[in-house]
């Protein structure tokens, strides 16, 4: 594992940024200035990012509807996500996409999506276009632990390992679909295994620690660019938030809620670089202050775009063949 | 009255080193097939025993989020109170070592482990004098042995119910203390590598470019992993394999090791030195991370002072083809004669 000092910062600050980004609309939810339904990401930044620091503009990844975290971590600028998710012209959705179908294609997010298990048939299809075409483009394939219960999940494992697709299925486990828990709702009992069963490697992976998330997933990026198939990467992780935000989360005790705080990845980070002597406690104090004002830029950005016109409410929905 | 622990560690051999050499992997579904089958072997040496003063009254389990336990005994009638361990579980490896903490303050007569290398290290370092029986699910199982559950369970119950005399039938394994200035802040059963990747990451480590130093307590060349380095070594005249420290580079033989499954590298060992029990080893090469039984666990700084050294007392193992033979040897297995009207 290569890692150098470049790629630790670019590592903290988009972390940072997701957790600035999700901790103030968690706010402004609550204030109600947030049209429509927020599903946070706090707490699983390791995953999207420790996965997306080996993908470039022009590889993919396939989003669910707790997709804000994927798309930072993708390179899709703030400001325009969070005009995105107030509904303003200037998103990147033109405003008409909102929290659960975001996308940014000219960045390789091909949206977040509100079908639980929607995500795995469009990372294959983004798969099969770089295999037939040659390329060593990889797609990332995120989902949940939900989403690993959808035949369309299964389906996509099977076809990405016949087809041995240039994709890394990223199961991010956070223990919860929506209100259910995963010690009675995976059979098997374990998703990792499920890789094993449609013939790829199947391995399990701290989701909260950066540094496996990012060990894992440049082998498993490596073997996809390489041409060895899929793999399939589960990352054990918490949301901090409820399901959605305004969940009061009566599912799950304070016990384990104070667990994950304690493994928490931006904290977690923090002290192995400072004890490895790799980054300095006042860059990373820098990056904080950095990452609070970009989002406090982003929401002035967004309260002072337009909503769009009534008239365009259709432009840019249907796509013509 | 005995009791009798089991830790089924749901993430023993789910690793990276799927992704980086040829190990498989071994779903919970086959873990909670081998759970099963350690039951049925404690209920039928427990039946025989029930009359005796330390039969088996209770059997726990570590709870975990994949419900080993619960496949493992659904349908099943036991003659003994088979229940989930009450403690908090999170599924990380923590949950280990709190439930090995708790049978040693329950004082648990016998604990059977599933897992590699890394599991029963962290049982290891709570058990205290508890005997282990070990069942390898992991990737690098050096200390735990290829037992089959049936026959762990039976050789667990005949510990466990006093069958066969613990002393007959376990042995004493080494371990490797690791200090910081001095103290002794954690163990190793295995090995411990200083390598220079600077984080723990994945863990596992499977890059022999990476390492500087090798420590070992066990050094065969019939095991996997960092300590079949030492094995392939020609052993000292005379006398058994010890322990071994090594520095890894040029300017000494090369050896071919295999450092995961299907993964046989050279290897160049600058200079070795053999161990015995006591001896302590400097770790001079930083920054970076020590590795304990093939995992990176602690990061290494530039002017931290780490030793380690090689003990004899380590955990007790249960030697489970021994307890069989003792037990058969006593008569344990035949069938008491049915008597008729």
């Amino acid at each position: 594992m290569e890692l150098d000092r470049d790629r630790l910062l670019w590592l903290y600050e988009r972390m940072r940024l997701i957790r600035a980004f999700e901790n103030r609309l968690h706010d402004d939810f609550a204030a109600g200035v947030i049209p429509g339904f927020c599903h946070l990401y706090a707490g699983e930044e390791a995953v999207a990012v420790g996965v997306c620091a080996h993908l470039g503009d022009d590889d993919f990844i396939t989003s669910t509807h707790r997709g804000h975290g994927h798309c930072i971590a993708k390179g899709v600028p703030v400001d325009e996500m969070m005009a995105e998710i107030r509904g303003k012209v200037t998103g990147c959705c033109k405003g008409k996409g909102g929290s659960m179908h975001i996308a940014d294609v000219d960045r390789g997010m091909l949206g977040a999506n509100g079908i639980v298990g929607g995500g795995p048939p469009l990372a294959c299809g983004a798969g099969l276009m770089a295999s037939i075409r040659g390329t060593r483009q990889a797609t990332a394939c995120f989902f949940g632990d939900g989403g690993s219960n959808q035949g369309t999940t299964a389906e996509s494992l099977n076809l990405a390992s016949v087809w041995k697709l240039p994709v890394v299925f990223v199961c991010e486990n956070n223990r919860y679909a929506e209100t259910t828990s995963t010690d009675y709702s995976i059979g098997g009992p374990d998703i990792a295994g499920r890789g094993i069963a449609f013939g790829m490697p199947g391995i399990v992976v701290d989701g909260q620690d950066v540094f496996a998330v990012y060990e894992a997933a440049g082998e498993a990026f490596r073997r996809a660019r390489d041409g060895e198939g899929p793999t399939l990467l589960e990352c054990q992780t918490y949301r901090y938030f409820g399901h959605f935000e305004g969940d009061e989360k009566k599912y799950r005790t304070r016990d384990e809620e104070g667990h994950f705080r304690e493994r928490d990845c931006l904290e977690g980070f923090r002290k192995t670089v400072v004890a490895g002597e790799l980054l300095s406690a006042a860059e990373l104090d820098g990056i904080d202050e950095a990452s609070e004002a970009a989002v406090v830029k982003a929401v002035e950005f967004a309260e002072q775009s337009p909503l769009p016109e009534p008239a365009e409410c259709l432009d840019d929905v249907y796509v013509s063949y | 009255m005995s009791l009798v622990g089991i830790i089924a560690n749901p993430s023993s051999g789910k690793d990276i080193r799927r992704l980086v050499s040829d190990a498989t992997g071994l779903d919970n579904h086959h873990k909670a097939n081998i759970v099963r089958r350690v039951l049925r072997g404690l209920a039928a040496i427990s039946t025989f025993a029930q009359a005796g003063p330390a039969a088996i009254s209770h059997v726990v389990l570590m709870p975990e989020p994949a419900g080993i336990g619960h496949t493992a005994t659904t349908g099943l009638d036991f003659p003994f109170s088979v229940a989930p361990m009450a403690m908090p579980y999170f599924g990380c490896a923590e949950d280990s070592l709190e439930a090995a903490r708790r049978l040693a303050d329950d004082q648990a007569d016998v604990i059977v482990v599933l897992g590699g290398d890394g599991t029963h290290r962290l049982v290891a370092k709570a058990c205290g004098n508890i005997p282990l029986v070990p069942i390898s699910t992991g990737t690098n199982n050096v200390w735990p042995r290829q037992n089959e559950g049936t026959l762990a369970g039976m050789a667990a119950a005949l510990i466990a119910t006093g069958l066969v005399p613990p002393d007959t039938a376990t042995r004493r394994t080494r371990r490797l203390d690791i200090l910081r200035d001095g103290e002794p802040f954690d163990t190793a059963l295995v090995d411990v590598a200083a390598c220079d990747v600077p984080v723990p990451g994945a863990r596992a480590i499977w890059d022999v470019n990476r390492i500087r130093q090798l420590v070992l307590a066990l050094a065969h060349p019939g095991v996997l992993g960092l300590s079949s380095i030492g094995g392939s070594l020609p052993p000292p005249t005379g006398s058994e394999r010890c322990g071994l420290a090594l520095d890894i580079g040029d300017g000494g033989d090369t050896v071919l090791a295999p450092i995961a499954p299907g993964l046989v590298l050279p290897v160049p060992v600058r200079s070795f030195r053999w161990l015995e029990p006591g001896e302590t080893v400097a770790i001079t090469d930083q920054p970076g991370t020590l590795a304990l039984d093939g995992e990176r666990e602690t990061i290494v700084g530039r002017d931290d002072q780490l030793a380690v050294r090689l003990e004899a007392d380590g955990p007790t193992m249960v030697d489970v083809p021994a307890t069989l033979e003792l037990a058969a040897g006593a008569g344990c297995f035949i069938m008491p004669t049915a008597t008729t009207a």
